[in-house]
């Protein structure tokens, strides 16, 4: 990944400032989701794109989680929630100082789900789409005042 | 294929927004039964911004320079979910609406008309004078626009095409349907006005519509705002002449209102006939406002004898084309199968004979056999609907800003031009 240098585990803060590191989660990401459309005028068929945003959305799928985080993650469902998808922290060797993205998503849904594995038994699968116009960039501070 | 382009301001290269047209109603425009027009109006989508009052030409791509029409825009809606601006464009004639004709300007002759004419017209184009001793001995007290001319000052004034390029060569020196009658040693000669003679009494235009002839000098709002304006008048200077205007192009060429030849049968995508309500009539009573003081003078002066002055500039029949019929209107002819029209109070043709030495009285008569005054508008009118029994409706492939008439109606975004005719 290009925006930093190793991938981690996604973080999940909330707004009581309660972090939840999903070790071990599969994510799925739709990042950069464009809200755009093709129009077309009707006089030359010349063509425009008319774009309003980008979004960041997707799905954590987190294994091995213990009933008290599982009940955490489920009240959180609704709610707006600080993620940082690709891990948190600073990235090293920038000047200025960058950070790991992070991002407000509404939760969606949260579903768990049972998995017939001796690994992990228990599952939960958590939805999300960024609250906001949202494009996946470094961050300029470690997200941890202020926001979700 | 036919492609078409809008620009905005003028037509320059920068200026053309065709590329962002997204969406583009339909615009027609009607030339009625009694010759009034009804003008079209442009709706179109556009991520552009363009300010209230700016005009828009659209242009046949083939042409641009020629075959246009112009619009302005009035108001915009910003629609949020589509990011797009949402425009309403009526016609630039659309403008005079907002013109009462009593601002019309009646400069003494030679003196400059300010924005309503880039031209010192010429003494048969206009004149405001009242001193008789520089008119000759047989002298109508003359104050007039001549028709034509009015209609380029209107154009002029809000399209602002120079007088000079409106072309009216189909009606310069041309016939028109008024005909007068004179008598000369005992005989009676007729006389067909052509064109370029017919003229509108100054006093009588600045009044037209109004019911007294001090209406005009109205300052209450809501008085004000009653007084006509001057895309009423030239509506029915047009009918009067039975003239059109040729709005798809730039120089508005006025023409006489014919009828447009057929399309050619591969051409056709869709085709309809109606029949035509053959009785069509066109009248009213004639209505004279009698009493009150005057303010100005529309009179005659006798050779050698006392001046008399006409109630309002109304009491000359010998020279009155179309008389006032506003305020007694003939209902018997107020069918569902007759057409009526009624001219504003104050509204007059008259036959100008023009010299800047003597001028003529005539008579007008309905035809050249028919002695009866010409006291309305009717026959003419009559006569040319009673010619024609059906009316086609016809579908083609836009191929061009053209017009057509009675009806013609573009729906550029489908690339049809939808039209009438009469046959």
């Amino acid at each position: 990944m290009i925006i930093v240098p190793d991938i981690l585990s996604p973080v999940i803060r909330t707004t009581a400032g309660v972090s939840y590191t999903l070790t071990n989660a599969i994510c799925d990401y739709d990042i950069d989701a464009l809200d755009a459309e093709v129009v077309r005028s009707v006089l030359n068929g010349d063509q425009a794109l008319i774009s309003r945003g980008e979004y960041f959305g997707g799905e954590i799928d987190y294994y091995g989680l213990s009933l008290a985080t599982y009940l955490a993650m489920k009240a959180l469902q609704g709610a707006v929630v600080r993620l940082w998808p690709l891990g948190s922290g600073a990235i090293g060797t920038t000047s200025p100082q960058y950070y790991y993205p992070y991002v407000d998503v509404i939760l969606s849904s949260v579903r768990p789900y049972h998995r017939n594995s001796k690994l992990y038994l228990d599952a939960v699968i958590i939805t999300f789409t960024s609250q906001k116009y949202y494009t996946l960039a470094r961050a300029i501070d470690n997200g941890l005042g202020g926001g979700a | 294929m036919a492609t078409f382009r809008l620009y905005k301001t003028s037509i320059t290269s920068g200026n053309d927004i065709s590329s962002y047209v997204y969406d583009l109603g339909q615009f027609s425009y009607r030339i009625n039964d009694d010759f009034t027009f009804e003008l079209p109006e442009l709706q179109f989508s556009t991520t552009q911004y363009i300010p209230e009052g700016t005009k828009l030409f659209l242009c046949d791509a083939a042409d641009v320079y020629n075959k246009q029409i112009s619009f302005y825009v009035q108001k915009y809606v910003y629609d949020v979910k589509s990011q797009m601006l949402n425009y309403t464009c009526p016609h630039i004639l659309q403008l005079l609406a907002d013109i009462k004709c009593r601002d019309i300007p009646a400069p003494a002759v030679g003196d400059s008309f300010g924005d309503w004419s880039n031209i010192v017209p010429d003494f048969d184009q206009y004149n405001n004078q009242t001193n008789y001793a520089l008119q000759g001995q047989l002298v109508w007290a003359r104050s007039y626009y001549q028709a034509i001319f009015l209609i380029k000052m209107l154009i002029h004034r809000v399209a602002g095409t120079s007088i000079a390029s409106i072309d009216a060569s189909a009606l310069e020196g041309k016939d028109s349907h008024y005909i007068g009658r004179y008598a000369d040693g005992g005989s009676y000669y007729n006389y067909v006005f052509p064109y370029d003679e017919l003229g509108l009494n100054i006093p009588c235009t600045l009044r037209v519509g109004t019911v007294t002839h001090t209406d005009v000098s109205a300052t209450d709002f809501w008085a004000l705002n009653e007084l006509p304006n001057c895309l009423q008048l030239l509506r029915h200077v047009c009918a009067a002449l039975k003239v059109s205007i040729d709005i798809f192009r730039s120089n508005y060429a006025l023409e006489i209102v014919g009828v447009s030849a057929s399309a050619d049968d591969s051409d056709v995508l869709g085709f309809q006939e109606v029949t035509l309500d053959r009785y069509r009539k066109f009248a009213a009573s004639a209505g004279r406002l009698t009493g009150g003081s005057f303010d100005w003078e529309f009179g005659e002066w006798a050779v050698g004898g006392a001046y008399t002055a006409y109630t309002y500039g109304v009491d000359s029949p010998d020279r009155e084309v179309v008389p006032d019929r506003a305020e007694d209107e003939d209902t018997a002819v107020t069918t569902t199968r007759s057409l009526s029209t009624t001219f504003m109070d104050f509204f007059r043709i008259y036959g100008l004979s023009v010299s800047n030495y003597q001028s003529a009285v005539y008579r007008i008569f309905n035809d050249e056999t028919d002695q009866t005054e010409m006291d309305d508008y009717v026959a003419a009118l009559k006569a040319f609907w009673e010619q024609y029994s059906v009316k086609e409706k016809i579908e083609v492939e836009a191929t061009g800003l053209v017009l057509r008439v009675p009806y013609v109606e573009y729906d550029l975004a489908a690339k049809i031009m939808r039209y009438e005719r009469l046959i």
